[in-house]
């Protein structure tokens, strides 16, 4: 046998959903690193340059203030030098005017210069002018730049003499102009290294010089401004890429999350939902939509078809599996159900009853002498046969009853909610309807029938079903009994006249025999020779119960109701055997034991038989089997019989007549006496056809060799008919009623 | 008629060249005198022939000798032979040395002015110069007629270039009012000559202004030295009908053809010829 398939589970993993929202997290967190990086280095870079810078600063300040002196000192001279300065230190009557109006509109002063005045040679300032004083007195025409603390970079003094001639020998007076530094150097320098407005000095002391001045300045340098913008470039440049990035990256998550995470989780999930029992139809919609990628469409397509493979699959396994339970169910020959189908229907409903009581009627069926008929006239017919009875059965049962056929030849119904009077109905349309039937048509010469057999009761678990069966099936014994009207119903407490079957006292009664034999009585029937030979005692069986002795017609049905034969026949046996050791019987006497042949299936019971040979040199041993018995178990019990037959015993076919025994059975049964039953007998006596054919058989078995036994003898003119014929011995109540040992005459003591 | 074309530039050329040649060694020698104790005036000298009359350049009004025509002819006169002063009237400046704006605070006067023409005339005949000619242009030869005209002379003759008056040129109308004259040192704004916006002193500034057309018509025609006027035909600068109220003042005039104020180009060769035509004259 094959081992199942090993199945793979999926290990728990992280969802794409989160792979792709750990991949942008990742990614961003390199973009931000990278760019902290970046701007870090920059940052470093920066610092370089700034050193770098300032010292390039402090270079570019100096110079600046050099150039700017430069300009001041030109600028001034020009202003001095000039033929209206020269003409107002002679003639200052208009100073005020003419400072006001004409120095700064005749373009020779730059506009950062803050104030102009002269100065008489005294240094004296001219009227009309600022009252400020005269810083210096310079000789050098160039004059002197002047740094104050009190004025400020704002206020910085370039004083110049004056003179009314080239060769500076006549002074005429001084100039003193002011400027702004920074305004200056602004305009007359443009600085790449340090932000001019931001020059500043703390430097507190005596006037000084420009030059001097330039040691004491404080600036801030300028960040390189190719830096500054290739470094506003990078971080705007940076941070446009994160911005585009996150746009880009959020865009992106949204879209694979649309695109492609939720395209796969939901293929995950339709294939996490494919049930081998079971079709999620809400699954397959999501499977219908195609998947924006190509490979992913193709795995969808794949599982899409696998899924449509996988439900045809189902489906056509479903029906495979329907069309299997059903042909599971049901019986191939006749189409009914079957003992399959009965025991799941019977759990089905026991389970629905949910421990409520439903009253039943159960009927069995089973056709009589069915495997003769078999036998007789092959597989086929019988196969007709039981087709036949199955329909005639299933067509008059109501609507809701279901047949069942439970055995070779036996079938069942379970009537609901059916009281007697139903069931008795439903079984005589069946039986009816079976004997409807042409069975001639099949080449059968012999009469086919049923026997059913009803019991009712309220079942609620199954047990209670088995019980009801058990009881069924030991009413359709009683119908099997010759003479019945083939419908037997179980009844409790009743009388066997009745052609009902009495349950718990008789199967009480057998049930104790078997556990106390010596509540089993053997009762001996003599068999008279008519013509010499051997007497013979048939043993028969009593129970001596506390309601009495009971026959066996009245513990047989339950005997074989529950399949005690073999159990009832080893007691049978032992008793006898005791009897025999005992030697209660003369010697000579012959002692007949009735034994079922289901019970010559059983080892222990030939082993007791065979135990019983130790006393044929006494007692001739005669083992008598019903014919009805023997013969659906001639095959299986040949064997055991001719073991008896070496063991010493003589083997009576009992009851001939009274069953179906073809010619053909009779010659091939391993038999060496046959009893007529009594209605073969009377038969005998009554005459007519019947009686001529039955004396024809009569002398037909004679000249076969077969020794003849008479049962029913009744009177006076039986016995010298079946005198005359040749019976080797005769029995019956004429002859002599069955006794215990003990009893009134005879031949019982030895 | 191709030759005639010709002889204007050849005449220049050949007028150039010797003039270059000659005054290549004849550098002006710069001379001042003490005006005040704070102002000096200063002059371009170029002593010459003694023989000869030197000649007095005088430069228009707020200019200075070495304005073009004023130091071109002083050089090419210089170069002649002649002595030629060319001084810069100082204005109130001392040693000026450029031009005076016509916004400047003018702090001078016509009077003024006069005088230090007085001194340098002095100082020329100091010189041993005995016969003066006085070239003067634009207003300085106004200013040379008023100088003559307050100081008579004998052994003088003047010449004025492009003489005009100080009525202002451009607002012919709109000088100064007579109102005005009351200021006194008050200093008032007001065109005049080519000067939309002279400051001065009232007084000062009506010092120029009296010396417009008809004064300078009157001294012409009062005049006790001869007067030779030299006008070009283009010189836009003129007041209306000038050569022939100046021709009426029994002044002799000159016209050059084509010639403007400045004597532009070649006309100050036409100058310069007339100058020496006169200046021959003179030295009979």
């Amino acid at each position: 046998m094959t081992e199942p398939t090993q199945l793979y589970i999926a290990t728990p993993g992280m969802s794409i959903t989160r792979w792709v929202a750990g991949f942008f997290m990742v990614a961003g967190l390199a973009l931000i690193s990278v760019g902290w990086y970046g701007i870090y280095q920059l940052s470093k870079l920066d610092d370089r340059i700034a050193a770098t810078r300032n010292s390039a600063a402090k270079n570019e300040l100096s110079s600046a203030v050099l150039a700017l002196q430069e300009v001041v000192r030109k600028q001034a001279v020009a202003l001095g030098t000039w033929d209206e300065t020269r003409q107002q230190l002679v003639n200052p009557d208009y100073y005020g005017y003419w400072k006001s109006s004409r120095v700064h509109h005749a373009g020779l002063m730059s506009n950062f210069f803050q104030d102009f005045d002269l100065y008489d040679a005294n240094g004296t300032p001219l009227p009309g002018g600022t009252e400020g004083k005269l810083l210096s007195k310079p000789e050098d025409k160039d004059g002197i730049t002047l740094f104050t603390p009190d004025k400020g970079l704002g206020r910085i003094s370039h004083i110049v003499p004056i003179f009314a001639d080239e060769t500076s020998e006549i002074l005429l007076g001084y100039m003193q102009v002011e400027f702004d530094l920074i305004q200056a150097l602004r305009q007359t320098r443009s600085f790449s290294m340090l932000d001019p407005a931001s020059i500043k000095t703390p430097y507190q002391g005596t006037p000084v010089s420009l030059p001097q001045l330039t040691k004491h300045l404080e600036f801030r340098i300028e960040p390189p401004t190719e830096f500054a913008m290739l470094k506003n470039s990078m971080i705007n440049a940076y941070l446009a890429l994160v911005a585009i990035i996150l746009a880009t990256a959020i865009a992106a998550y949204f879209a694979i999350q649309r695109k492609l995470a939720l395209p796969l989780v939901e293929l995950a999930d339709a294939i996490d939902n494919i049930k081998p029992d079971e079709i999620q139809l809400e699954h397959i919609d999501k499977l219908a939509r195609p998947l924006p990628l190509r490979e992913m469409d193709t795995v969808r397509l794949a599982v899409q078809t696998f899924r449509q493979k996988l439900g045809d699959a189902r489906i056509a396994l479903e029906n495979n599996s329907l069309a299997f339970q059903r042909q599971a169910r049901q019986d191939a020959l006749t189409g009914m159900s079957n003992r399959r189908a009965f025991e799941q229907d019977w759990e089905s409903l026991t389970g629905r009853l949910g421990g409520q009581s439903l009253p039943l009627a159960l009927l069995l069926f089973d056709c009589d002498h069915f495997k003769p008929i078999n036998d007789t006239y092959g597989h086929h017919i019988g196969d007709r046969v039981l087709q036949i009875i199955a329909d005639s059965v299933g067509r008059v049962l109501r609507a809701g009853d279901r047949l069942y056929r439970i055995g070779g030849d036996e079938f069942i119904t379970l009537l609901k909610s059916a009281d007697e009077e139903t069931a008795m109905d439903i079984a005589k349309r069946c039986l009816d309807s079976v004997r409807a039937q042409n069975f001639k048509e099949l080449g059968i010469k012999e009469p086919v029938g049923i026997s059913i057999g009803i019991a009712l009761g309220t079942v609620s678990n199954t047990a209670d079903l088995t019980r009801l069966q058990a009881r069924a099936d030991a009413a359709m014994y009683q119908a099997k009994r010759p003479g019945s009207l083939k419908i037997a119903l179980y009844r409790e407490h009743e009388n066997t006249d009745d052609d009902v079957l009495v349950a718990n006292l008789e199967a009480n009664a057998l049930y104790q025999a078997l556990a106390n034999p010596e509540m089993l009585e053997v009762h001996f029937q003599r068999m008279l020779p008519l013509n010499g030979g051997d007497v013979y005692l048939e043993a028969l069986s009593r129970i001596r119960h506390d309601s009495g002795l009971l026959t066996p017609a009245r513990f047989m049905p339950v005997v074989q109701s529950r399949r005690l034969e073999a159990e009832f026949d080893l007691v049978v046996i032992r008793r006898i055997g005791d009897l025999l050791a005992a030697g209660t019987i003369a010697s000579g006497t012959g002692i007949s034991v009735n034994l079922s042949a289901q019970s010559l299936g059983r080892a222990e019971v030939i082993a007791q038989l065979i135990g019983l040979t130790q006393h044929k040199d006494r007692h001739p041993l005669m083992l008598e089997i019903t014919e009805t018995s023997l013969v659906p178990r001639l095959e299986e019990i040949s064997h055991y019989i001719e073991k008896l037959r070496q063991g010493g015993f003589k083997i009576a076919l009992d009851d001939f007549g009274s069953g179906y025994s073809p010619l053909r059975y009779l010659s091939d049964m391993p038999v060496d006496i046959i009893k007529f039953d009594m209605a073969l007998v009377h038969q005998l006596q009554t005459g007519g056809r019947a009686g001529l054919v039955v004396a024809d058989f009569v002398r037909l078995m004679l000249d076969a060799g077969y020794t003849l036994i008479a049962e029913g003898i009744e009177n006076e003119a039986q016995l010298a008919k079946i005198r005359a014929l040749g019976f080797h011995l005769a029995q019956g109540f004429y002859i002599a009623r069955p006794e215990p040992i003990g009893g009134s005459r005879s031949l019982m003591l030895a | 008629m191709f030759c005639g074309m010709l002889q204007q530039p050849i005449r220049f050329l050949f007028l150039t060249l010797a003039l270059s040649a000659y005054s290549a060694g004849c550098l002006a020698e710069r001379v001042s005198i003490q005006l005040s104790n704070k102002i000096t005036a200063t002059a371009n000298y170029h002593d010459g022939d003694k023989n000869r009359p030197a000649v007095l350049m005088m430069h228009g009004f707020l200019q200075t000798s070495e304005f073009a025509i004023v130091k071109s002819m002083a050089d090419e006169l210089a170069a002649a032979g002649y002595t030629v002063l060319s001084p810069t009237l100082s204005l109130g400046i001392t040693q000026r040395k450029k031009s005076l704006d016509c916004e400047a605070l003018h702090l001078h006067s016509m009077d003024g002015d006069i005088v230090e023409i007085q001194r340098w005339t002095q100082w020329l005949r100091s010189q041993g110069h005995k016969k003066i000619v006085g070239l003067g242009h634009s207003f300085g030869g106004t200013q040379l007629l008023a100088w003559a005209d307050k100081y008579p002379q004998s052994d003088f003759e003047l010449v004025a270039i492009s003489l005009v008056g100080s009525m202002p040129q451009v607002q012919r109308n709109k000088p100064a009012p007579a109102a005005q004259r009351q200021r006194g040192e008050v200093l008032l704004t007001a065109p005049l000559s080519f000067c939309n916006r002279y400051t001065s002193p009232a007084n000062q500034y009506f010092s120029y202004l009296d010396w417009g057309e008809s004064r300078i018509l009157g001294a012409l025609r009062s005049a006790k030295v001869p007067v030779h006027i030299i006008l070009g035909t283009s010189d836009n600068r003129l007041p209306p009908r000038w050569e022939s109220q100046l021709r009426q003042a029994g002044t002799t005039i000159h016209m050059i053809t084509g010639a403007n104020h400045f004597m532009d180009g070649t006309h100050e060769f036409d100058v310069l010829e007339i100058a020496l035509d006169i200046l021959k004259s003179a030295t009979r």
